[in-house]
């Protein structure tokens, strides 16, 4: 598997340390904009009915500004390059590309070779989950914004949430990339839902006779700002995503061990 | 002599598509195995399910002793070139092949020489693949094949894209292989090297082989073919048509030279030219009548 790791590491090589610290700042800027922001800037933002659903939280803006950077659109596109690109490119993208004959047609087991990605994706994922937090902390630490508290506990708690909600999404997009030959198609496939059940969630959180259905989102079970003002660990949203996710993994490395290349 | 491949009633079908059609092969050890089919006859999905990527809908494969689909010790001692060879663009070609040798398990032990007789140098190993033309891709497959000294190559189309000169270097690659006792099982279209390299060739027609002979077998069985110039068409003995142009017949004569000869003699003719039939009109003769 080192081998197979090695080479997955040197291809991303530039971009998985640009989209580290993309995420380092983002967490960073989300924690000083806040500090230097007025209050009405700081407790008036989105539609009424998100403002009023956020406060059912408790009123740590801070926790739930740095809630909202970690499902904000951004982090989320960057994030995607790996859990959706890198996901999709395992077995469509290298089998379009030519290169997993190549790879298969030597003693590398299939789930070995599939584990490979799969231990990248999830670390890499991770990763940047965990950077984001710690560029949070450590602009809460630099800055001190005033109200509202963070402790590294919780930052480390909300980033095992998002890293969740990212290992859901790599999960899905793999299934997407192990059922289809081409790789457009399955990046297609896994953007799109991407892109679908965040905005399903948020406009189910917007028009109420829609809201049972929410719970089709991974985003509806990703919950970090009631974790950040420190409250507890969401066992049943982290038990979802990560089922999500294992059940996915599980589902494409049956295809792929079955499929032709 | 014992088989390195063996396949038998091996069938295979892409949606409607039947590729393989009950295929039996067999690939001695210690031969050069010539693959020989037009376009879309089953070749390269012959050799990818005896590589493993591809599963059989029905039918046995056997590849050094073992199933390919659920073996996979076996490929340490099997070198694959595909057609078209594909690879990851921004790798450098020595990276490339250290990767591929690092996958496969075993060293590399004629890596540096096969970029020397090929012309691979140092420069162009050190560029990214993606900056290749068609021919030091077509090289750089080769070496990747052949790298570890295997004791199986399969060869999807292994000199298109090379210029004369390297032909001749890879064959002579290919020839020392052989006298190494190692096997090798190519598919071609070109049928001069197949004439120069191979001892057996198995030709595939929709899937389904339709010959297997050593290329002894196939010379002695050749037609003489006859190129005659007349008015009109001739009723020779034992003999057939194969095309008429310009004024010329050419015709496939596979009975006695004297009983042809005789008829010649009393045909009316301008003139006539006798020679032993090419490889190639061996060849297309099994695929004339094709459906």
């Amino acid at each position: 598997m080192r081998p197979l790791l090695g080479r997955i590491l040197w291809e991303h090589r530039v971009r998985l340390p640009l989209i580290g610290l993309f995420a380092l700042a983002w967490g960073f800027l989300i924690v000083t904009f806040y500090a230097y922001a007025d209050t009405t800037t700081q407790t008036n933002f989105g539609p009424e009915q998100i403002r009023t659903a956020l406060r059912i939280f408790g009123g740590n803006w801070l926790a739930i500004w740095v809630g909202l950077g970690a499902a904000h659109p951004l982090l989320l596109a960057a994030s995607c390059v790996i859990a959706c690109g890198t996901a999709v490119r395992s077995i469509a993208g290298e089998i379009e590309g030519g290169t997993l004959e190549l790879v298969l047609s030597r003693p590398v087991e299939r789930t070995r070779y599939l584990a490979a990605y799969l231990v990248f994706v999830l670390a890499a994922l991770a990763g940047i989950a965990a950077l984001y937090g710690a560029g949070a902390y450590a602009a809460w630490l630099i800055v001190h914004p005033d109200p509202g508290s963070l402790s590294g506990a919780s930052l480390a708690r909300a980033s095992l949430c998002l890293a969740l909600l990212l290992w859901a999404i790599a999960g899905y997009s793999l299934l997407c990339s192990a059922f289809a030959r081409e790789r457009g198609r399955a990046l297609g496939l896994a953007t799109g839902l991407t892109i679908g059940l965040f905005a399903w969630n948020f406009l189910a959180s917007l028009v109420g006779t829609l809201a049972p259905f929410a719970r089709i989102s991974p985003w509806y079970w990703f919950n970090p700002s009631p974790v950040l003002a420190g409250g507890a660990f969401p066992y049943g949203d982290a038990l979802v995503l990560g089922g999500v996710a294992a059940v996915c993994c599980v589902a494409a490395t049956v295809q792929f061990l079955r499929r032709d290349v | 002599m014992p088989n390195a491949i063996s396949t038998s009633g091996l069938t295979k079908s892409f949606g409607s598509t039947r590729a393989l059609d009950g295929l039996d092969l067999s690939v001695k050890v210690g031969e050069v195995h010539g693959f020989l089919g037009p376009n879309g006859s089953g070749k390269t999905t012959t050799m990818r399910i005896a590589l493993g990527l591809l599963r059989a809908d029905a039918g046995t494969v056997q590849v050094l002793g073992a199933d390919p689909w659920r073996d996979r010790e076996h490929r340490r001692r099997v070198g694959y070139l595909p057609s078209s060879p594909r690879f990851y663009e921004r790798m450098a070609g020595s990276r490339l092949l250290a990767h591929l040798a690092a996958l496969g398990g075993a060293p590399a032990i004629l890596r540096d020489e096969l970029c020397a007789r090929l012309g691979l140098s140092a420069a162009d190993l050190a560029r990214p693949v993606g900056t290749y033309s068609r021919g030091m891709r077509q090289k750089l497959a080769i070496v990747q094949a052949l790298q570890h000294d295997p004791e199986l190559c399969v060869l999807d189309e292994p000199s298109e894209g090379l210029d004369p000169l390297v032909q001749e270097a890879f064959f002579a690659v290919l020839r020392e292989r052989k006298r190494a006792g190692r096997t090798i099982l190519f598919s071609s279209h070109v049928l001069s090297e197949v004439d120069a390299l191979c001892d057996r060739v198995s030709l595939i027609r929709a899937g389904e082989i339709v010959d297997t002979r050593t290329l002894a077998e196939l010379r002695a069985g050749r037609p003489r073919i006859v190129r005659v110039r007349s008015s009109a068409p001739l009723a020779l003995p034992d003999c057939d048509l194969l095309e008429s142009a310009d004024g010329w017949q050419r015709y496939a004569a596979r009975g006695d030279v004297k009983v042809l000869l005789a008829a010649l003699a009393t045909a009316p003719i301008d003139d006539v030219t006798i020679e032993d039939a090419s490889l190639e009109d061996i060849f297309l003769g099994y695929y004339r009548d094709a459906p």
